[in-house]
């Protein structure tokens, strides 16, 4: 087998990995949006509930909170799949067709980047190296780093906080899986399949 | 000033504004040389979100999304013919009326404008209506949907400023109302100028009959505030059990609302949410980075050399901000703003918060309704096939009336404040 027949078939394995990732992990997202809107509805109406039986139940607010929190991180990566969000297209818009597509590519390409740059500053503030260098002791990670990441807990629930904001290197990563399937269908190399699942309009909007 | 040129550029190459904002971050930290920042940027990002008061957001926008799939939007316009629907001009009223009573629901313009578009254009243009005037008009209806409570933009604005949900929403009620009056009066002009058709005669029991249908729908506003003023539930609360009474008046009352349609409600929620809650997360970016970069000190000394007094400085930032709001959407508008301008308001004006939150909204809600962007006329004209330009046209004695409203609001804090305790 040539070199270029090889390297034409790394490409095509590429792009089949990088879109079922992004596929699979848009069906994911698909459910936990779905679930933690439910488990945000149920909290609320438990503690209306509870509260006007005089039995409120104190962790629930702080809960809700967290869920909400999850729910933007992965209902922002799902959002870069479908590419809902608000743009500002006065400019591009008034150019060439070509004009606009390179653009697009470039808009696209700068999703792939703040993913990228969010990971790595995810990595610096998480420090996994130095946890695992510190023997999993979080006590003496923080007396070693003054990074107390891993000693806080949550007021009310009483939960490490390291474990909440885990979201948000899972929210980096699948962003930027998201940015280059996108990245990869501006650039024409793989054919738009509209995702599943999702009955949306774009007539729908929030301001 | 590398910051702001970059965040500019990546702005009009198209980029979504909540990654331009986060983005713009990014390049501070690179251009301060400050590389220890770049460890408590995603900690920025997270508390951004981590608030009491946004619990309210995917809980409101599930109440309209309900709403919407259970007939109740339908209903409520039925209600409004009912009522006067037999004037000159009437439907054109039904249409700002519904517009009020579905504002009292749902809290977000372009939503609001793509249902109510949907239901009025053609029922107006079936009366002998111009499309054009019947798709802006249900646009400047449209735009009382962030001003009357609930409201995404007054949550989203109550976060930023660190002032009480519930005293946003409750801030935009006189406006709205006046709001409402005013296009009324207008319509009554420009019905006697042109001629208005009437909508078909009612005999007093079919209004009777209507009214007694459709008046359960009442019930949604009347739970949200009740339980809130009630002591039941909070302003965020109050979101979760508008939501259930949706749901059942949706399912026992108008019967159009099927269990099986609530998980696509939910995803759709979830989704729109996230569009408005990362856009707060990245609010935050920004605001950590134009603190450091002392940004709203310097806005401050300029804007001080050209505003002497509070009320100059009010009509000064309308200014602005309409400008600003003809390019930017609602939301990522006041994203942008509210952190630069709140601070110079309140601490070198003393102007109070909630005044200047409802200001703010306004302008910037009017700024959907104003070229070049004008993304409620988009999304009417996407629906009707009207003219985005020829709609703003036909309806700018709606837009004049918007601005006197404005300074109506900037000059008089009474407006906004008086029903707050």
């Amino acid at each position: 087998m040539s070199d270029q027949t090889m390297s034409s078939a790394q490409e095509v394995g590429f792009r089949h990995v990088v879109m079922t990732a992004s596929r699979r992990l848009l069906a994911f997202e698909r459910l936990a949006i779905m679930g933690f809107m439910y488990l945000l509805t149920v909290l609320i109406l438990v503690n209306v509930v509870t509260r006007y039986a005089h039995f409120p139940i104190y962790w629930i607010d702080e809960s809700a909170v967290y869920s909400v929190v999850w729910l933007t991180f992965i209902g922002a990566s799902a959002m870069t799949r479908l590419r809902l969000d608000f743009a500002v297209t006065m400019m591009t818009e008034r150019l060439s067709a070509s004009r606009q597509r390179l653009f697009k590519i470039i808009a696209t390409g700068m999703v792939i980047v703040f993913g990228v740059g969010l990971t790595i500053t995810c990595i610096l503030w998480m420090d996994p190296v130095g946890i695992i260098g510190a023997g999993f002791d979080a006590k003496k990670f923080a007396g070693q780093t003054f990074n107390f990441l891993y000693t806080e807990r949550t007021q009310t629930l009483n939960w490490p906080t390291w474990i909440l904001y885990l979201t948000l290197p899972i929210f980096a990563v699948s962003m930027t899986i998201h940015g280059i399937a996108n990245l990869l269908e501006d650039l024409d190399l793989v054919p738009r399949v509209a995702p599943k699942g999702f009955q949306l309009s774009e007539l729908d909007g929030v301001n | 000033m590398i910051t702001s040129a970059a965040f500019m550029i990546i702005m009009l190459v198209g980029v979504p504004i909540g990654l331009c904002l986060c983005l713009a971050g990014f390049v501070y930290i690179m251009a301060s040389g400050n590389p220890v920042l770049f460890q408590s940027y995603p900690l920025q990002l997270f508390g951004g979100v981590d608030s009491y008061g946004l619990i309210a957001i995917p809980l409101f926008i599930l109440i309209g999304e309900i709403m919407n799939g259970g007939g109740i939007t339908q209903r409520i316009v039925d209600m409004a013919m009912a009522f006067i629907g037999s004037l000159r001009g009437g439907l054109a009223y039904v249409n700002v009326l519904a517009n009020m009573f579905i504002s009292s629901i749902l809290g977000s313009a372009t939503a609001q404008v793509a249902i109510m578009a949907q239901i009025m254009v053609p029922e107006m243009e079936k009366k002998g209506y111009d499309k054009t005037f019947a798709a802006g008009l249900t646009a400047y209806g449209g735009m009382l949907g962030p001003i009357i409570p609930p409201s995404v933009m007054f949550v989203v604005y109550s976060v930023l400023a660190q002032v009480s949900v519930s005293d946003m929403l409750i801030a935009g009620i006189i406006p709205g109302v006046i709001l409402t009056v005013m296009f009324c009066v207008i319509i009554a002009v420009m019905g006697y100028v042109y001629n208005y058709p009437r909508a078909d005669y009612q005999t007093p029991k079919q209004r009777v009959m209507t009214i007694l249908r459709t008046c359960p729908t009442l019930l949604i506003p009347i739970v949200i505030v009740g339980s809130i003023l009630g002591g039941l539930a909070n302003a965020t609360e109050s979101a979760a059990v508008g939501a259930v009474a949706a749901a059942l008046i949706g399912k026992y009352w108008t019967k159009e609302f099927q269990w099986s349609q609530l998980p696509q409600m939910m995803l759709r929620s979830g989704i729109y949410s996230a569009i408005v809650l990362f856009l707060v997360a990245a609010a935050a970016v920004f605001s950590w980075v134009l603190i450091f970069g002392k940004v709203p000190q310097a806005t401050a000394a300029w804007i001080q050399t050209v505003a002497k007094d509070p009320i100059s400085f009010m009509l000064l930032c309308n200014v602005i901000l309409l400008v600003i709001g003809t390019v930017i959407d609602g939301v990522p508008g006041l994203i942008m703003t509210v952190p630069i301008l709140l601070p110079i308001a309140t601490e070198i004006y003393h102007i109070d918060p909630r005044q200047f939150g409802v200001v703010v909204v306004i302008n910037l809600v009017l700024g959907l309704l104003s070229p070049p962007v004008g993304l409620c006329f988009f999304v009417a004209a996407a629906v009707t096939g009207a003219k985005p330009g020829k709609m703003f046209m036909v309806t700018l004695p709606f837009f004049f009336i918007s601005c006197v409203l404005l300074i109506l609001l900037s000059l008089f804090p009474y407006l906004s404040l008086a029903l707050i305790k």
